[in-house]
């Protein structure tokens, strides 16, 4: 993982090419973008009450591929609708269960709002404060800045499972966990770490502890990505283990890597063939290698 | 106790047509004049006579194509002064300032219900004052920047009442004036009818920007775009300008646009409702934290 080598003959390249590069792709992007809306938009706006954020839910992909992505999701069960407006009901939903439960998320103002809150859109809390996933990259060579970040982070997630459990609530656990859906707002010492992105969520079942151990595995794996191409394995051990000291439940962490690494009736002919096309395509970063981590984390 | 004032109302006037010393307003289509009023701004109203220089046939036959395809009310004169009326009344009502009328004043000559005295208003044309280059550039989007939320807030006013009437069917910068330090609209005599209100809006900030692109050239065009989408608030309702032109949710409509952009050569142009709403999408999307991240 550590120490990621261009190809024999290929020069990697250099930081203004890769620059140029990105921002070509974001041109390109941008201009792919202009015929269509695809996907959210989030724009920051400035009200005689404070600066908030109007979220637009649109559709994703064309008329065809958005109502068959959310048929397979709807025949496939387990999770929310698709559709645009599946997503803002959901999210509308989420953001209300979370904020009665305690947890830190943008407050929907949607009510205050209502020159700006519409069918299609929620009005939300303008919350400033970078992403923990630049946080976390912005404090590259600083341990005990990212252990900070870290067991904070964990523990948040923690209580929140805690909930979860209690009430039996899979709305409480994060369809699409990670450090980029994770705002760091505030002074340092004083930080808010404030979840967003709740759009999607899982659907009721009996047992959570699979829905945990997704969740887990997507967060591993935006630890990962946070580090950019480049991923470090000492500073990604580091970071898995700083996660387990702020979560503190090793043995509901070691139930969710046995989970994920050994399943179950059919569900393990999928899962193999699954980590087989990851192992296939490189496997750096991918989440079974990530909980194998974690289980080394938890039981060292 | 007294029941509470009235206020009252304005004594009739009576003016003789061939006696009035007329100065003709308007290019083509009604008779619009400047006359002598007393007790006006500057001593001077304006008669509108919605009877114009048109022909019959002609009016029959815009009638048609208005009522039929393309959901606007009637060109019929009588119809356009009611129409004019009443939405002089409904856009004051919501606190939008339009010239004010004078449906005491009789006109000896003219058949009644086809015309209407206005209040004189010698303010700024937003078509003159945007490309006076007197008026230092900051100042003039100050002033845009200003006029964008009040803008906005007609919108919204006409999306939240399902209101049509509340959308300029003629809008752009020709007909709308700076006047003692606000804002003032005029000539409101067709209406559209339909009641996708949203749809209306868009195709009303694209009438409007295309007409800042023609009228005051790219670069005003440029800057006054990017503070549009800086200063209207809803971004949301901002898009409905190009949802106008390229995602309309009836697909007959869609499918109509598409061959609309396709086969005709105008609407490769510079200043083409479909270019301008890709300009603001552009915008909306390099302004979203979303596409930004």
């Amino acid at each position: 993982m550590a120490g990621a080598t261009a190809p024999p003959g290929r020069e990697p390249p250099d930081p203004a090419t890769r620059a140029a590069r990105r921002a070509a792709r974001r041109e390109a992007r941008l201009a792919a973008e202009l015929g269509r809306l695809d996907g959210n938009r989030l724009w920051p706006v400035d009200t005689p009450r404070g600066r908030v954020l109007q979220k637009l839910y649109a559709e994703r992909g064309g008329p065809l591929r958005s109502r068959l992505r959310d048929l397979l999701a709807r025949l496939r069960g387990g999770k929310s609708g698709t559709r645009a407006a599946a997503r803002r009901a959901t999210e509308r939903r989420l953001l209300a269960l979370w904020r009665a439960a305690g947890l830190d998320v943008p407050a929907d103002l949607s009510d205050e709002h209502p020159d700006l809150a519409n069918a299609r859109t929620l009005v939300l809390e303008y919350v400033e404060g970078p992403l923990l996933s630049h946080a976390l990259r912005a404090a590259a060579g600083d341990r005990a800045r990212r252990d900070a970040l870290l067991t904070a982070f964990a523990a948040a997630t923690r209580r929140r499972h805690d909930l979860a459990l209690q009430r039996g609530e899979p709305g409480l656990v994060q369809e699409h966990g990670g450090v980029q859906h994770v705002l760091v707002s505030g002074p340092p010492g004083a930080e808010r770490l404030v979840t967003f992105d709740l759009e999607s969520a899982f659907a009721p079942r009996r047992d959570l502890l699979p829905l945990l151990a997704k969740e887990l595995g997507a967060t591993l794996r935006s630890l990962a990505r946070a580090q950019g191409r480049d991923v470090d394995a000492a500073v990604l051990r580091a970071d898995i283990a700083a996660f387990v000291r702020g979560y503190g439940e090793r043995a509901r962490l070691a139930a969710c890597a046995a989970h994920y690494l050994r399943p179950r009736g059919l569900a393990r002919v999928l899962w193999a063939v699954d980590r087989a096309l990851e192992e296939r395509a490189g496997g750096e970063g991918g989440k079974y290698e990530l909980m194998a981590l974690l289980q080394d984390a938890v039981a060292s | 106790m007294s029941p509470p004032a009235t206020p009252a109302a304005p004594q009739p006037v009576v003016l003789r047509l061939d006696q009035l010393e007329k100065k003709p307003l308007a290019g083509e289509g009604n008779f619009v004049w400047k006359i002598p009023f007393p007790g006006g701004h500057e001593g001077a109203a304006v008669l509108k006579v919605y009877y114009g220089s048109r022909g019959w046939p002609l009016y029959a036959k815009k009638t048609v194509g208005n009522l039929l395809l393309t959901g606007r009310t009637s060109q019929m004169p009588r119809t356009r002064y009611r129409n004019e009326v009443d939405c002089v009344r409904l856009w004051e009502q919501h606190g939008f300032r339009c010239f004010g009328m004078h449906p005491e004043v009789k006109v000896e000559g003219l058949p009644e219900g086809g015309y209407m005295v206005f209040d004189w208003t010698p303010g700024r044309h937003f078509r003159e004052y945007f490309r006076d280059a007197s008026v230092p550039l900051d100042e003039r989007l100050a002033t845009w920047r200003r006029w964008v939320p009040e803008w906005h807030r007609r919108h919204a006013t006409a999306v939240r009442l399902g209101e049509p009437r509340l959308i300029h069917e003629n809008g752009d910068v020709k007909h709308v004036m700076l006047w003692q330090g606000g804002f003032t609209y005029f000539d409101f005599e067709i209406c559209f009818r339909s009641r996708n209100v949203r749809d209306l809006v868009g195709r009303e900030i694209l009438a409007y920007m295309r007409s800042v692109g023609k009228f005051f050239g790219d670069e005003m065009y440029e800057r006054m775009t990017d503070v549009l989408v800086q200063a209207y608030p809803d971004k949301s309702l901002l898009l409905s300008a190009w949802e106008h032109a390229f995602r309309n949710d009836n697909p007959l409509i869609r499918a109509a646009r598409f061959m609309d952009r396709a086969l005709k050569p105008r609407h490769q142009s510079r200043w083409s409702k479909y270019s301008v709403a890709q300009d603001i999408k552009q915008r909306l999307d390099a302004a979203s934290l979303t596409l930004n991240a």
